[in-house]
């Protein structure tokens, strides 16, 4: 049987510390707080940077609106590195590969993601994994939720509450090895992702204030608009730096505040992103 | 605990293995010596027998147990019990007909189904004591058996009370439904198609009856061992059908002992979409709906040639049954879809292929024959679907690894993510 491809998001993804080493011929799974339980996962992203690290290696990270994936791929993954290399940053792509863990040291671990097909895709792709992901982050939560109010929480309870025997049995280990699940932290991360999706969603809940809502949205598109502008120009490769962006913002009658704003709502709708800390590009 | 009737029945019985080489009282001093050292019974007797140099093959007295205290594999065992209904049926054992007996047993604990490989005239609703049956399990119900060493006695109408089998008829289930094994279900469907086919039983000709039935929660292949006289849209509802599975599909069959009555009702027949782990879990059926992203092109996929012959795909333009042969060029896909709970293979025929690449098979062939190599076409076919959201409609077959879905059609998924986000989110807030 093939190992089922998981929709994670990068933050779930790592704050995974759990892993099942397998051996000749069984897969190895990295468990998630949540209960998936990785052997292959399929993320959509942003190709925000890539690097050679040591020989043969290639080291990339794909962005989502959760945070960051570290993709390697090595002289095994041939087609995954071409891939890489030809892909120009930024670039929405698809990675398609296997879980990975790497233990510095007692207590640490860090997630990545060994690739099997890397493939460029549109803003479209990306939107449609985003929301998948959150429908089976949210039917995670809810099959932790469940566990916890078991007493104690068996496989067979939550298949009996309609939960897939799959997830059910990565969400018992998630239950045993991470004990108290902070469920809400992820539905905050789920209420952000898809506000990502939806631009301007902050509002959902005043809707009768409508009229409002729109001026005040022309009014900041006027500044982002601006703003893509600098960033472009100040742009010579590495991204603009913030320094330069708010000087620059200031002399055309912006405030610190209205440009904060701007690149927080850009950054929102995913049109600018941070490369490096301190600097801006546009996607 | 072994109460005195009991206890004067299992000296009855090894009295009868000594063949009277000892007398009464001897017995049932030692069987009580043996009992008192809390040796079970069985293993008491067949030591007394041995004792006094009787045959241990002639003990026939068991345990008795109710029905609900039967495991599997429990052999020598004596059930009190009332026949809650028993058929015949022959079966072919070593190349000889066989007619065997088969029914519900119940007592005040339960009841549980029974198979007789011998006839021991049992009677609907008679109360016996059976001797020496075994247990077997399948699909996890307990079953009882009566074999050689097995006998039955009438007892008296009042030792046990009447029995209300509640037991399996499953009332209002529906196709979604329908899983290996299950027995005795009631069903309202409507007649897809139906087709009459001629089979030989016992030198006699006989018709059987089969196509697809449906409802709102999905469709499958059926079988009627007799003539109803069903036509394509009747309505029915069917009692005592029972489910068999083929290369992983249920199935419905229902023979001469089903009741089948036409019904008013309106039925919308209608494809099944399910996620790929229930799929998996079912083992397959038929009008089948998956919304996956293709996580996989596979070898094999694109232009191919195949054998005029037997219509195999050639390896090389050698085909593995006839050898070198001329190819008939064919397209196909074979690719595997992924939902996030489970990952399926999927097979598109030619119509499917020439559609998602936007081109028909001979413009394929020229493109193939300009860029010399088929590749071209692989390459194509993977570029237009790798990671792609599909909807895929089909049937499944399963072989001994695997289930694949055929597909009859294929579409590109469009999705309304914003409507789907604000839902989700309104939901979540």
């Amino acid at each position: 049987m093939r190992e089922t491809a998981w929709r994670v998001f990068a933050e779930e993804f790592s704050s995974a510390t759990y892993e099942i080493k397998g051996g000749e011929k069984q897969a190895s799974y990295v468990v998630t707080p949540l209960g998936a339980k990785i052997s292959r996962l399929f993320i959509v992203g942003v190709l925000t940077e890539k690097e050679n690290v040591g020989e043969n290696m290639l080291r990339a990270r794909v962005s989502d609106p959760t945070g960051v994936f570290t993709v390697y791929a090595g002289q095994y993954q041939p087609l995954a590195v071409q891939k890489l290399n030809e892909i120009k940053t930024p670039a929405f792509v698809a990675v398609i590969g296997k879980s990975r863990t790497y233990s510095p040291e007692e207590g640490t671990v860090y997630t990545s993601v060994r690739p099997e097909i890397v493939k460029e895709v549109d803003a479209d792709a990306r939107d449609i994994w985003v929301v998948e992901t959150c429908r089976h982050m949210r039917r995670r939560m809810e099959a932790v939720s469940e566990a916890l109010k078991m007493n104690p929480p068996t496989i067979e309870k939550l298949v009996s509450l309609g939960f897939d025997r799959n997830l059910a049995e990565g969400v018992m280990l998630a239950v045993e090895n991470y004990g108290n699940v902070d469920v809400e932290k992820y539905s905050e991360m789920l209420i952000e992702a898809l506000r990502y999706l939806l631009p301007g969603s902050e509002e959902i809940e005043t809707l009768p204030q409508k009229q409002e809502v729109i001026t005040e949205e022309k009014k900041e598109t006027e500044d982002e608009k601006k703003l893509i502008e600098m960033i472009e120009t100040l742009d010579s490769g590495k991204g603009a730096s913030w320094e330069k962006i708010l000087t620059k913002a200031e002399e055309n009658g912006m405030d610190k505040n209205r440009v904060e704003e701007a690149i927080n709502s850009l950054m929102d709708k995913g049109i600018v992103y941070e490369p490096i800390l301190g600097r801006l590009k546009k996607i | 605990m072994v109460d005195d009737s009991e206890l004067s029945r299992h000296v009855d019985d090894v009295l009868r293995a000594v063949g009277n080489k000892a007398c009464r009282d001897e017995i049932e001093k030692e069987l009580e010596n043996y009992l008192n050292k809390k040796v079970p019974v069985e293993v008491a007797k067949q030591g007394i027998v041995k004792k006094y140099g009787g045959n241990i093959r002639e003990l026939r007295v068991g345990v008795q147990k109710k029905l609900e205290e039967l495991k599997s594999g429990e052999k020598n065992v004596d059930i009190l019990c009332r026949i809650v209904s028993v058929n015949k049926r022959t079966v072919i054992v070593d190349n000889q007909e066989k007619t065997i007996f088969y029914g519900i047993l119940g007592d005040q604990t339960g009841t549980k189904p029974f198979t007789a490989w011998d006839d021991f005239n049992l009677n609907k609703n008679d109360v016996t004591m059976i001797h020496n049956a075994y247990t077997t399990e399948y699909q996890g119900i307990i079953q009882v058996n009566l074999g050689k060493g097995a006998s039955v006695t009438k007892e008296s109408q009042d030792r046990v009370p009447s029995v209300e089998y509640k037991g399996a008829t499953i009332k209002g289930c529906t196709i979604a439904d329908f899983r290996e094994g299950l027995r005795n279900i009631s069903v309202e469907v409507k007649i897809v198609s139906v087709q009459e086919r001629k089979i030989n039983v016992k030198g006699m000709e006989k018709g059987i009856y089969s196509g697809v039935l449906g409802d709102e929660t999905g469709k499958a292949r059926f079988t009627a061992w007799h003539d109803f006289g069903l036509k394509e849209n009747d309505k029915i509802k069917i009692t005592g059908g029972y489910i068999k599975t083929n290369r992983g599909r249920p199935e419905l069959n229902f023979d001469e002992k089903a009741r089948v009555e036409k019904i008013e009702k309106e039925i919308n027949v209608t494809d099944r979409r399910v996620s790929i782990s229930e799929l998996t879990k079912i083992g397959g059926g038929l009008g089948i709906v998956i919304d996956g992203a293709i996580l996989d092109v596979k070898n094999g996929s694109g232009l191919i040639f195949r054998c005029p012959e037997c219509k195999r795909s050639l390896q090389k333009g050698v085909c593995v049954i006839h050898g070198k042969v001329e190819g008939v060029p064919d397209l196909r896909t074979k690719a595997v879809v992924d939902d996030g709970t489970g990952a399926l293979n999927i097979l598109f025929g030619r119509e499917i292929t020439e559609k998602i690449l936007g081109k028909n098979l001979e413009e394929c062939k020229k493109t193939a024959q300009e860029k010399m190599s088929t590749e071209t076409i692989t390459d194509e076919l993977t570029d237009k679907l790798l990671t792609k959201n599909l909807e895929i409609r089909g049937y499944t077959l399963k072989d001994d690894y695997d289930i694949t879905l055929i597909a009859s059609d294929a579409v590109f998924l469009k999705k309304n993510i914003k409507e789907e986000a604000k839902k989700m989110l309104e939901e979540l807030i």
